[in-house]
């Protein structure tokens, strides 16, 4: 066997004991036989054919970098079926986080609740039952800018009016 | 690729029909790399399907229940010296399957000829 075929069923198996690794022995056994098998075959079959070892090399290397992306999603997909169990947890933590916020809620019912610009941050937090609070400050009126408008005349400026005229007259 | 329940994405689609030639041709069973071979005969490609590919979607035909596999009784390989084979069946639902999605494309391909051949 050349170098360069030995390299290349290296390389796949490699890659295949590396993407199972971790996942149940059965399915990894399996996947790791049935690319073994696929291996050999197409060796054979290459042989037969008077196929030169680099070209059969270099075609193993291709189909494995083609199916790298496809490999990776079979793994995560291998995970995904024990969705289940992840499920089951996810609900357990949910629960036992609602049962400590309860009883951290109702226990901090006495302390003097933090606050944040004035508001009560455990009150925002845990609605679950009144915290006294310190009134606030009502907030100033909104004063509104005012603005004096200028009209600027283009025309000539109105005349003087004429001098008061006396009464006699 | 998202896909609608009960239909089949080409690979799948030409795995079956594949697996279909073989069995007129008298193998029942067929192994990964007779299915790659097959696959990249009937599609006059150079380079085989890629082996991520090709098994996940034997797998995921595996699944729907098209297609059945066992493994070959570990005497044979080892008489012969090789690794053992996963042999593939197609099923009867697989049949049905494959029948379905080729009335399905011509239908379409009819549809999409009409189309393109009414009046504007």
């Amino acid at each position: 066997m050349s170098p360069a075929l030995a390299a290349a069923i290296g390389l796949v198996r490699g890659w295949t004991r590396l993407y199972t690794a971790g996942m149940e022995p059965d399915a990894r056994t399996e996947r790791c036989a049935e690319i073994d098998s696929d291996l050999w075959e197409f060796h054979e079959d290459a042989r037969r054919r008077g196929a030169t070892p680099t070209l059969l090399a270099l075609h193993m290397a291709l189909r494995l970098v083609l199916g790298i992306r496809h490999d990776l999603v079979w793994r995560a997909e291998q995970v995904r079926v024990r969705a289940p169990l992840v499920q089951k947890a996810l609900w357990v933590t949910a629960a036992a986080s609602v049962v400590l916020v309860w009883w951290l809620a109702s226990t901090l019912q006495g302390v003097e609740a933090p606050r944040m610009a004035g508001i009560n941050v455990m009150r925002l937090l845990y609605p679950i039952k009144p915290v006294a609070s310190v009134p606030t400050p009502p907030l100033p009126p909104i004063e509104f800018a005012r603005f004096n408008v200028r009209f600027v005349s283009l025309l000539p400026p109105p005349p003087p009016p004429p001098p008061p005229q006396p009464a006699w007259k | 690729m998202r896909r609608k329940p009960g239909t089949l994405v080409p690979l799948e689609l030409a795995i079956c029909d594949a697996a279909a030639a073989l069995r007129r041709c008298g193998g029942d069973e067929f192994h990964g790399y007779e299915i790659a071979k097959a696959l990249g005969d009937a599609a006059d490609a150079r380079l085989l399907t890629a082996y991520g590919t090709l098994y996940r979607a034997l797998g995921r035909l595996e699944k729907m229940g098209v297609l059945r596999s066992r493994w070959e009784d570990p005497e044979i390989p080892a008489r012969e010296n090789r690794p053992g084979r996963r042999l593939y069946t197609l099923t009867a639902l697989g049949e049905t399957t494959l029948e379905e999605a080729r009335l399905r494309s011509e239908a379409g391909a009819r549809t999409r000829v009409r189309r393109r051949l009414a009046p504007a």
